[in-house]
């Protein structure tokens, strides 16, 4: 048969396909969890001297980057899926848009962010403050190498700008990601095809809202943790990585519900092999862009932008070399065969894989700063050794931890109160239906 | 009926994909191996339906990508680290950073061409001709119309059994596929012609073979003449117009050309009236001046002296550290450290000079640096070598505890 002869059944309702109790008895643990790692880490870091409120910091925004990349990339897969008119991910894209639902969480877990450069601590971002000593130098510190450089840039690397930013990305990524989720439930309530038009046609609009954002977000939070470097594709490393992290998400959670849960018979191996080449897409594209910002740096061989690359060299699990391996070749490799993606459960081995890479990839991107805020802060030569040679302790095991089951228990949440199938879509026939060539 | 021609096989038609689909099944159930199905348009599960296995393409053509990858860097690194090494810019002989975008290309490259060609030479194409053509029917395939055809030379088949089977497969037409014993095969001049043609395409490569190991004394054959022949006048040629023959024109007397004037001997050659280095700057000295000197002295004067001018830059660093290994050593002369005494008392003209026209193994600058410029480095450096002998009692009193810590 060329087409499975698909009916969808007609008693479907929202029930059917929302979790209920079973997410919902996770989201008190896992937020009680979550709270209390940060909480602990908090107080072991912030207890302390600048170096061990520096290490804090920067552990919490690497664990805090982490999960907002995967919400940002389902973001933008919703988007695309809307925009495209894909019929394809019809039944896979509700979990995506419920992932999208916690930026009003990750908003939250930014105030601490937020509040420490509004109060001027220089431990994370050297610019909060550019008048203290730690950062211009005197009182037995060094200050920052690159504060002209720095100094040049505080037009937009002010607290003031910071806030007004933060608060701009989040009201954008709150609105669309409510308006589309509250436009598709509205379709699960009437069954309105029109209502798939005007998805298609809003979220045009809202791409280049979000690739902005987007961008400049990972400029403020990320590239700003060294001000005076630069890299006009930053923003795009960010997504990639993010977006590629996301996909093996889903294909995670897809098999899961496919397979074994609410949604069986509803996603099956031509979705495992969709999300998997998308997934397998996104991990050239992260080697293809990981690669052009490196490149041009090498050849230029600039102090100011070599500076970046040199200070991670020195760390054995940041060589670039050992990156481009983990995240780019070993994952190319893996994915490219058609079993790998097709036969259930398959994807789980290389979509745990490119999770727990996307991580390594944020610490490569943080964790080098704190380095250089403990050689400004004067610490031993032995602390700084031993974290360049490994930057997991506890603190990046508690604020890690904590991000993540924070992350869990808010999408948990979601998938308690709302329907995992977008049940009225009228593409459904097409997604149960449509097979790979 | 003798001239009744042989039958290669038989020919079904149906009318849609769902029908072939389910025939296709029977067949492939029933154990034929020699048999194919022909639509107007690609057919989805007709793959599982035939029960045709996954092709090997994939693995030939990973083979391929291989093959370029290994290909571009055992290249990359046989041409520029082995066979011709060449230092430029300081970089590596070879490193994996730049050989990356190449051997992404040739690794593409081979992947593409081999897909295209193991996709051919899989389906045994180009096939010229195929006895299905023979029947009238079959021109269908092309429009609206399904077909299974099945080969007599099939172990299975049995004409009367294989009719049933068919038959019994909803076909709306079962045609016998006749062996009309038309010589299909290329025409002897098409082939002789290709022959020739794959001979004649080696000449060129046989005469720069030849071309490689041979010396001659004529001159060489000018294929553009318009690049290597131009009107315009090289230096120093002949030309009949002027009554000199020169194409290169002196300057008429008594004439300076635009913005060659150099008037003041002062500010242009460092002399004095007599003819003797200016001891003082021709210029007014300034905060501005001395900025600009220490400006233009960073670009063109540390990479050898140093920033301070002790004679230690970069270049000066890295030739002393090859310092007698082989092809490195190339008798380096150490640059100068002008804060010596030597050029510390030598006069302001005198250093112009050699900013302007070089000295031992400096190379002249005058063409680089504009006079004004000159001076402002000559300014730079005095303070320099100021600040070389300068003691604590040069710094003010105030901002002496600075420098303690």
């Amino acid at each position: 048969m060329s087409q499975h002869s698909v009916t969808i059944p007609t008693d479907l309702s929202a029930d059917k396909f929302t979790l209920g109790s079973t997410a919902g008895r996770l989201v008190g643990g896992l937020s009680i969890t979550g709270v209390l790692a940060l909480v602990i880490a908090a107080a072991l870091g912030l207890g302390g001297d600048i170096v061990s409120a520096s290490r804090f910091w920067h552990a919490y925004l690497a664990g805090y980057m982490f999960i907002t990349s995967i919400a940002l990339g389902a973001m933008i897969f919703v988007l695309l899926q809307n925009v495209t008119s894909a019929g394809w991910s019809v039944t896979v894209r509700r979990i995506a848009e419920l992932i999208t639902q916690t930026f009003p969480l990750l908003g939250l877990l930014a105030i601490p962010l937020v509040t420490a450069v509004m109060l001027g601590q220089t431990e994370l971002f050297y610019w909060a403050d550019t008048d203290s000593n730690f950062v211009k130098g005197g009182e037995g510190f060094e200050g920052y190498h690159a504060y002209g450089l720095m100094m040049g840039k505080t037009g937009y690397l002010n607290p003031t700008f910071f806030l007004a930013r933060m608060v701009i990305y989040f009201f954008a990524w709150i609105l669309i990601s409510r308006w589309a989720l509250n436009t598709s439930l509205e379709q699960d309530r009437t069954g309105d095809p029109k209502l798939t038009n005007r998805l298609k046609k809003l979220s045009a609009p809202a791409i280049p809202v979000m690739a902005l954002t987007l961008t400049f977000f990972a400029f403020d939070l990320l590239m700003s943790l060294e001000p005076a470097w630069f890299s006009t594709i930053f923003g795009v490393y960010y997504f990639a990585g993010g977006f590629g992290a996301f996909m093996a998400l889903l294909g995670i959670l897809s098999y899961k519900f496919g397979e074994e849960g609410i949604l069986k018979g509803f996603v099956r191996d031509e979705h495992y092999h969709d999300i998997g080449k998308l997934t397998f897409a996104f991990v050239m594209f992260w080697g293809y862009i990981a690669f052009s910002q490196y490149i041009l740096i090498w050849y230029a061989n600039i102090p100011e932008e070599t500076e970046w690359y040199l200070e991670r060299s020195h760390m054995p699990w940041a060589r670039v070399e050992l990156l481009f391996i983990v995240k780019f070749v070993l994952p190319f490799l893996g994915l490219m065969s058609r079993h790998m993606k097709r036969v259930p459960g398959r994807l789980i081995i290389f979509g745990s894989w490119m999770l727990f890479v996307h991580l390594w990839d944020i610490f490569f991107l943080v964790m080098p700063s704190h380095v250089t805020t403990m050689h400004m802060a004067n610490a031993s030569e032995d602390v700084i050794h031993a974290f360049e040679v490994f930057p997991v302790g506890i603190q990046e095991l508690l604020c890690v931890i904590g991000m993540v089951a924070l992350f869990a228990a808010g999408i948990a949440r979601q998938f308690s109160k709302h329907s995992l199938l977008a049940f009225r879509d009228p593409r459904m026939t097409e997604s149960l239906s449509f097979h790979n060539p | 009926m003798e001239n009744q021609p042989e039958t290669l096989g038989l020919l079904a038609e149906y009318e849609t994909a769902e029908e072939l689909l389910a025939a296709a099944e029977r067949v492939r159930d029933g154990g034929y191996k020699k048999w194919d199905t022909h639509t107007p348009f690609p057919v989805h599960g007709i793959d599982d339906a035939m029960g045709i296995k996954p092709t090997i393409l994939p693995w030939i053509v990973l083979m391929a990508a291989a093959a370029g990858t290994v290909t571009a860097l055992g290249l990359q690194w046989f041409t520029n680290a082995y066979d011709y090494p060449f230092k430029v810019s300081g970089k590596p002989l070879f490193a994996w950073v730049p050989a990356f975008p190449v051997t992404f290309e040739l690794t593409v490259l081979f992947a593409g061409i081999t897909t295209l060609l193991g996709m051919l030479a899989l389906n045994r194409l180009p096939r010229l001709h195929n006895p299905l053509f023979d029947v009238p029917r079959f021109d269908r395939a092309t429009q609206d119309r399904f077909f299974l055809s099945l080969d007599a030379t099939d172990p299975l088949y049995n004409e009367s059994s294989a009719k049933a089977l068919l038959a019994g497969s909803g076909a709306q037409a079962i045609d016998e596929v006749p062996d009309l014993g038309a010589d299909h095969k290329l025409p002897t001049w098409m082939w002789q012609t290709a022959v020739v043609i794959v001979f004649l395409t080696f000449v060129p490569l046989g005469l720069i073979v030849k071309a490689r190991f041979n010396i001659t004394d004529q001159p060489a054959i000018h294929i553009l003449t318009d690049m290597d022949y131009q009107a315009s006048y090289r230096y120093g040629e002949q030309v009949p117009l002027f009554a000199d023959g020169r194409a290169m024109r002196p300057q008429v007397d008594g004439t300076v050309a635009r913005g060659a004037l150099m008037e003041d001997d002062a500010l242009h050659l460092g002399l004095d009236d007599q003819g003797l280095p200016l001891a003082t700057l021709p210029m007014e000295v300034t905060p501005e001046l001395m900025a600009r000197g220490q400006e233009r002295f960073d670009i063109f004067c540390t990479p050898c002296h140093g920033e301070l001018g002790l004679g230690d830059g970069m270049v000066a660093r890295r030739a002393a550290a090859n310092r007698g290994k082989a092809g490195m050593d190339g008798g380096w002369v150490p640059p100068t450290n002008i804060t010596e005494s030597v050029i510390a008392g030598q006069a302001d003209g005198e250093l112009y000079n050699v900013i302007k026209n070089g000295i031992r193994t400096m190379p002249a600058y005058g063409d680089q640096i504009p006079a004004a410029d000159r001076w402002a480095i000559v300014l730079y450096m005095r303070a320099l070598q100021r600040a070389a002998t300068s003691t604590m009692a040069d710094v003010p009193a105030d901002q002496r505890g600075a420098l303690n810590q």
